[in-house]
C-alpha cells in the first residue's frame, strides 16, 4: 500500500472532492418539492421560478449542516486518533458529545427554542471538554494522554447521568419526545443562518488542526519524544484538543448526536492517504462530509418520515467499519 | 559547538513516600566529537541519567550546561508510528519549524539524504511500524542526523540488534560524533564501550568516568557487575 | 460513537434513578391523602379527576404551575408519584404507591393484551384492585360510566357519560375543516401522521391530515411540509406558534396565500392531545361547532376540571 500513497495522495483527494461535489449536487437536486434541474440551476443565480428558489432555500441549509457536521466529526476523530495513537478514539473521547447532548436536553427541558438549544449544546460540549482537560491537568500524571482518556470517560459518564435526570424530569408528552428526537440527530433542523453560524467554529477548529499538521505527528510519538524533538507538548496538545472540541460541539449543536462518522471516516481515509496528519485530517473531513451526505439522502429516502441520522449513521457506519476492518486485516 | 558540562549532577527520581532514587554526584565535561559509553547493571540509573541530561526529568541537585539542543532516543521499540520512515526522519526538523505551517522541502531532502547515508533509503516510504527493530533504529538515528542536535543521548541503541545492524548503528553513532556532536550512549555491549572515547560507569554507589582501558579492566568490571566476565556479558566477544 | 440514547435506555436510567430517588423524594410530601384511588398513568388521573376528584390520591405527573393555577386548589396539594403503567416519564415505585394505601388503581388507556397482562401482574404484586378501562375516544362515555361505578359516584359518572356522548355525536357530524399539519415540539417538525392517536380528534372531525406515511408520531423535514402544502397548521405549543407566526417558510403557501395557524389551548391539559384522555372532549366539542356559544364549552370544562367559566382558555387563529 504505502509505496503508492505518495503518488495516490493528491489524486485521491481530487476524487474525494469530486465525489463530495456530486453528493452535494444530488442533495440539492432531489426532494419532495419537484423542481427540474434547469430551474434549480437558474435559481442558483437568482433567476429561477419561486418553486425552485424555495427548494434551494430549504435544501441548502440541510446540505450545509450535513457537510459541516460530517467534516467536523471526522476531523475531530482523526485528530484524536492521531493524538492518542488509538484507532478507537472518537470525537466523544473527552465527553464532548455527551456534554453537548446534556446541554441541549437541559435547554429543551427549560422550554428553550431551537437556537437556544443549539447554543446550549455548543456550550455544554465545550464545558465538558474543558472539565475533562482540567481534571486531567490536576492528576499531573506522566503521560498526559491516559489521564485525558480517563477524565473524558468520567465527564462523559457524568453528562450521561445528567441527561438521565433531565429525562426523568421531562414532561412525557411533549418534552421527552423532543429531547429524544433531538438526541437522535437530524440535519434538517437547522435554518440557513444556524448552519452558517455552526460553520465558524468548525472552520476555526479545522484551520487549527491543519496548521498543527506535522506537530500532531510529533505529539503522537509521546510527550518525551515531543520534548526531545524541541516541541512543547502540553500547549500544542491543548490547542489540538480545543480545536477538536470546537468542531465536535458545533457538529452536535447543529445536528444532534451523530455517531460513527468520527470513527469510520479517519479509518477509511487512512487506507487511502496514510497516517500523516497533514494528509489524514483533510482526507478524513472529506470522507466525513461524503458519509454525512449519504446518510442525509437515506434519511428521507423511505417516505416522508425522516429516519434520524444518528440511527442511520450507526446502521450504515457499523457494517461499513466491519467491512473496512475485514478488508484491511486480510490485506495486511 | 562547545561542550556539555555536568556540575555535581545528582540524577534521580523523587519517590512519593519512601526513599528517593539518587545517583552519586557526577562531574563531567564532554567535548564536541566525543563518544561516551554509559555502562552499568540493570536498574543502576542509566536511563535516569540520560533523561536528566536531556532535560526530560529535573536533576535532584547540580547543573547541566548544554551547548545547544539535546536529542534523546529511547530504547528500541519505544517509538511507534504509522507514517513513513521518511516522514519520521523529517520530523527531526520539527523543533526548527516550530512556527512554520509545515516541514520545508529541504527537510524532506535532508531526511532522504540521512536515510541514504545509513543505507536505508529503500525504506523511505514504508510505514515505520512495519520495519524491523534494526531498521527502525537506523531510521531513528537518521532522524538524529536530520535533527542536528548538539548532544545526542541514546538509550541502549544496540539492544535487540543482530550483528550486522549493530555494526551499522555503531558506525552511525561514530559518524554522528565525527560531525562535532557529543554522543552519550548506554549499552550492555562492552566491546562498544571499549571502542568509545570514554566510559561512564554507574556502579551500585559510585559513578566514574574514565578511559575504556581502565573502566573495562577485569576488576572494574567485577566491581561494576559483580561477575567475572572473560568477554562481553551479552555476546561473549573478548574485550580488547 | 456511543449510540444515541434511545427512549428505552433513557427510561431504564430513569427507573434506576427513580428507584433510588423515589422513596426519598416522595416520602416528605405524603400526608394521609383524602383520596384512595390511584391513577396508573396521567390519562387515568384525568378520568378520576373528572368523575370523583376527591378520591384521587396522587398525580402520576404533577402538572406544572401554570396548569395547576387553572385547576381547583386541591390539585396542587396532591403529591406526584410517577406512572405505574405505560407512557414516558418517571416510573413509580410500587412501594410508594403502597404507602398511599390505595383501595383501587385505575388504568386508562390501551386495552390491548400487553396492558392486560401488566394489569394482572400489578394486581398480584400490590394486592390492590386494578381496573383497566379502554381509552379509545369513541368509548369515553362507557369509560365515564365505569369509572363512576368504581369510584362510587354513579350519578356523576352517568352525567359525564351523557354529556360526552352528546359531544361525540356532534363531533362526528362536525362541519368539514381544512387540510392541516399538526406541529409538535419546539421546531414543529415532529408530527402525528394520519391515523395517529395525537391527531385523532382533528381527523375524526373531518379535518384532513396532510401527513401520511406512518400511523404514528414521526419527524419530517421542512421541505416535506412545504411539499404537502397544508391549509392550516395546528399546534399546542405557544412557543412554536410564536416562532412560526412570522416565518414565511411556515406561513406562505405554494400559491402565495397565507397559511392559517391555529393555537389550541394546553392549559390545564391539551385540547386534542397531551395526555390522550378525556381532555380531548374539549377539542371535540370545539371542533363540532367552532362558532358555538361559549357557555357549552365552559360547562364541559367545568365538569371535567372544576374551572369557573371565566377561566376557560380559547383556541386562537393566529393572523
Amino acid at each position: 500500500m504505502d509505496p503508492l500513497t505518495r503518488q495516490r495522495g493528491p489524486a485521491a483527494s481530487l476524487v474525494l472532492a469530486l465525489l463530495a461535489l456530486a453528493g452535494a449536487a444530488t442533495v440539492l437536486a432531489t426532494g419532495p418539492l419537484a423542481a427540474p434541474p434547469e430551474a434549480l440551476i437558474a435559481a442558483l443565480f437568482g433567476e429561477g421560478p419561486p418553486e425552485a428558489e424555495l427548494a434551494l432555500a430549504l435544501r441548502g441549509p440541510r446540505l450545509l449542516a450535513a457537510m459541516t457536521c460530517g467534516a467536523a466529526l471526522a476531523g475531530a476523530g482523526a485528530g484524536f486518533q492521531i493524538l492518542f495513537r488509538n484507532p478507537l478514539a472518537s470525537p466523544d473521547l473527552l465527553g464532548v458529545t455527551s456534554g453537548a447532548g446534556f446541554g441541549a436536553a437541559l435547554a429543551l427541558l427549560l422550554g428553550a427554542g431551537v437556537f437556544l438549544t443549539q447554543s446550549a449544546a455548543f456550550a455544554g460540549g465545550l464545558h465538558a471538554g474543558a472539565l475533562a482537560v482540567a481534571c486531567a491537568a490536576l492528576t499531573r500524571s506522566g503521560d498526559g494522554r491516559l489521564a485525558l482518556i480517563l477524565c473524558g470517560i468520567v465527564v462523559g459518564a457524568l453528562a450521561t447521568a445528567g441527561l438521565g435526570v433531565v429525562v426523568i424530569a421531562a414532561e412525557p408528552y411533549s418534552q421527552l419526545p423532543s429531547i429524544t428526537w433531538w438526541l437522535l440527530g437530524s440535519f434538517t433542523r437547522a435554518t440557513g443562518a444556524e448552519a452558517v453560524l455552526a460553520l465558524a467554529p468548525v472552520a476555526l477548529g479545522a484551520a487549527i488542526l491543519l496548521a498543527l499538521g506535522f506537530r500532531l505527528d510529533v505529539l503522537s510519538l509521546g510527550d518525551e519524544q515531543a520534548r526531545s524533538l524541541g516541541l512543547r507538548a502540553t500547549p500544542l496538545r491543548l490547542l489540538a484538543l480545543a480545536a477538536a472540541a470546537l468542531m465536535t460541539s458545533a457538529a452536535v449543536a447543529v445536528a444532534g448526536v451523530v455517531g460513527w462518522i468520527g470513527l469510520l471516516a479517519p479509518h477509511a481515509a487512512r487506507r487511502v492517504v496514510g497516517e500523516r496528519a497533514g494528509a489524514l485530517i483533510p482526507a478524513s473531513m472529506a470522507v466525513g462530509a461524503l458519509f454525512a451526505l449519504l446518510i442525509d439522502r437515506l434519511s428521507t429516502a423511505f417516505g416522508p418520515v425522516e429516519i434520524p441520522v444518528g440511527l442511520l449513521s450507526a446502521a450504515v457506519g457499523a457494517p461499513a467499519f466491519l467491512i473496512l476492518f475485514v478488508v484491511t486485516s486480510r490485506r495486511a | 559547538m562547545s561542550g556539555l558540562v555536568l556540575e555535581a549532577l545528582v540524577a534521580g527520581r523523587v519517590a512519593r513516600g519512601g526513599a528517593d532514587f539518587r545517583l552519586p554526584p557526577l562531574d563531567l565535561a564532554a567535548r564536541p566529537g566525543e563518544v561516551i559509553a554509559l555502562i552499568g547493571p540493570n536498574g543502576a540509573g542509566k536511563t535516569t541519567l540520560l533523561k536528566t541530561v536531556a532535560g526530560l526529568i529535573p536533576p535532584l541537585a547540580g547543573r547541566v550546561s548544554r551547548p545547544g539542543p539535546v536529542a534523546y532516543l529511547p530504547p528500541p521499540g519505544a517509538v511507534s508510528a504509522g507514517f513513513s520512515a521518511l516522514h519520521l526522519a523529517a520530523l527531526g526538523r520539527a523543533g526548527r519549524r516550530r512556527w512554520s505551517p509545515g516541514l520545508a522541502p529541504e527537510d524532506i531532502e535532508a531526511a532522504r539524504a540521512a536515510l541514504a547515508r545509513l543505507e536505508v533509503a529503500d525504506l523511505a516510504d514504508r510505514p515505520f511500524d512495519r520495519l524491523s527493530s534494526g531498521q527502525q533504529q537506523l531510521v531513528l538515528i537518521a532522524r538524529l542526523f536530520v535533527q542536528d542536535a548538539a548532544v545526542c543521548l541514546l538509550d541502549e541503541p544496540l539492544a535487540l540488534l543482530d550483528p550486522a545492524h549493530a555494526q551499522a548503528v555503531e558506525a552511525a553513532i561514530r559518524a554522528l560524533a565525527a560531525e562535532g556532536r557529543i554522543v552519550l550512549a548506554s549499552s550492555h555491549h562492552l566491546p562498544f564501550a571499549a571502542r568509545a572515547d570514554r566510559v561512564l560507569a554507574i556502579g551500585p554507589d559510585w559513578i566514574e568516568a574514565a578511559a575504556p582501558a581502565h573502566a573495562l579492566s577485569p576488576d572494574r568490571v567485577r566491581a561494576l557487575f559483580g561477575v567475572e566476565t572473560p568477554g562481553c556479558p551479552c555476546c561473549g566477544q573478548a574485550l580488547s | 460513537m456511543r449510540t444515541p440514547p434511545r427512549r428505552s435506555v433513557l427510561l431504564g436510567l430513569g427507573s434506576a434513578a427513580a428507584a433510588g430517588l423515589g422513596p426519598q423524594a416522595c416520602a416528605p410530601a405524603l400526608r394521609s391523602p383524602a383520596g384512595d384511588a390511584v391513577a396508573a398513568g396521567q390519562p387515568a388521573a384525568l378520568l378520576i379527576w373528572a368523575v370523583a376528584r376527591e378520591r384521587l390520591a396522587a398525580w402520576p405527573r404533577k402538572p406544572d404551575a401554570a396548569c395547576l393555577a387553572a385547576l381547583p386548589a386541591p390539585a396542587a396539594g396532591l403529591p406526584e408519584t410517577g406512572a405505574l403503567a405505560g407512557g414516558g416519564g418517571r416510573p413509580a415505585s410500587p412501594e410508594v404507591i403502597a404507602a398511599l394505601k390505595p383501595r383501587l388503581i385505575i388504568d386508562y388507556g390501551d386495552a390491548d393484551s400487553e396492558h392486560r397482562g401488566l394489569a394482572a401482574r400489578m394486581r398480584t404484586r400490590l394486592g390492590v384492585e386494578w381496573r383497566l378501562i379502554d381509552g379509545a375516544l369513541p368509548r369515553i362515555p362507557d369509560a365515564f360510566r365505569e369509572a363512576g361505578r368504581l369510584l362510587g359516584a354513579v350519578d356523576r359518572g352517568a352525567n359525564l357519560a351523557d354529556a360526552a356522548a352528546e359531544v361525540i355525536e356532534r363531533w362526528r357530524q362536525a362541519p368539514p375543516g381544512p387540510a392541516f399539519y399538526y406541529a409538535r415540539g419546539a421546531d414543529g417538525l415532529e408530527t402525528g401522521f394520519r391515523g395517529a392517536l395525537a391527531t385523532e380528534v382533528l381527523e375524526g372531525a373531518g379535518w384532513t391530515n396532510v401527513a401520511e406515511g406512518s400511523r404514528d408520531i414521526g419527524r419530517v423535514t421542512r421541505e416535506q411540509v412545504v411539499a404537502w402544502d397544508p391549509e392550516a397548521i395546528v399546534t399546542l405549543d405557544p412557543a412554536f406558534a410564536r416562532a412560526a407566526a412570522d416565518d414565511p417558510l411556515w406561513r406562505r403557501r405554494r400559491d402565495g396565500s397565507r397559511r392559517r395557524l391555529l393555537l389550541l389551548p394546553e392549559i390545564p391539559f391539551g385540547w386534542i392531545d397531551r395526555p390522550p384522555s378525556v381532555n380531548r372532549l374539549l377539542g371535540c366539542a370545539w371542533l363540532a361547532d367552532p362558532e358555538a356559544a361559549w357557555m357549552a364549552l365552559a360547562r364541559l370544562s367545568r365538569s371535567l376540571y372544576g374551572l369557573a367559566p371565566g377561566e376557560v382558555p380559547r383556541p386562537r387563529w393566529i393572523p
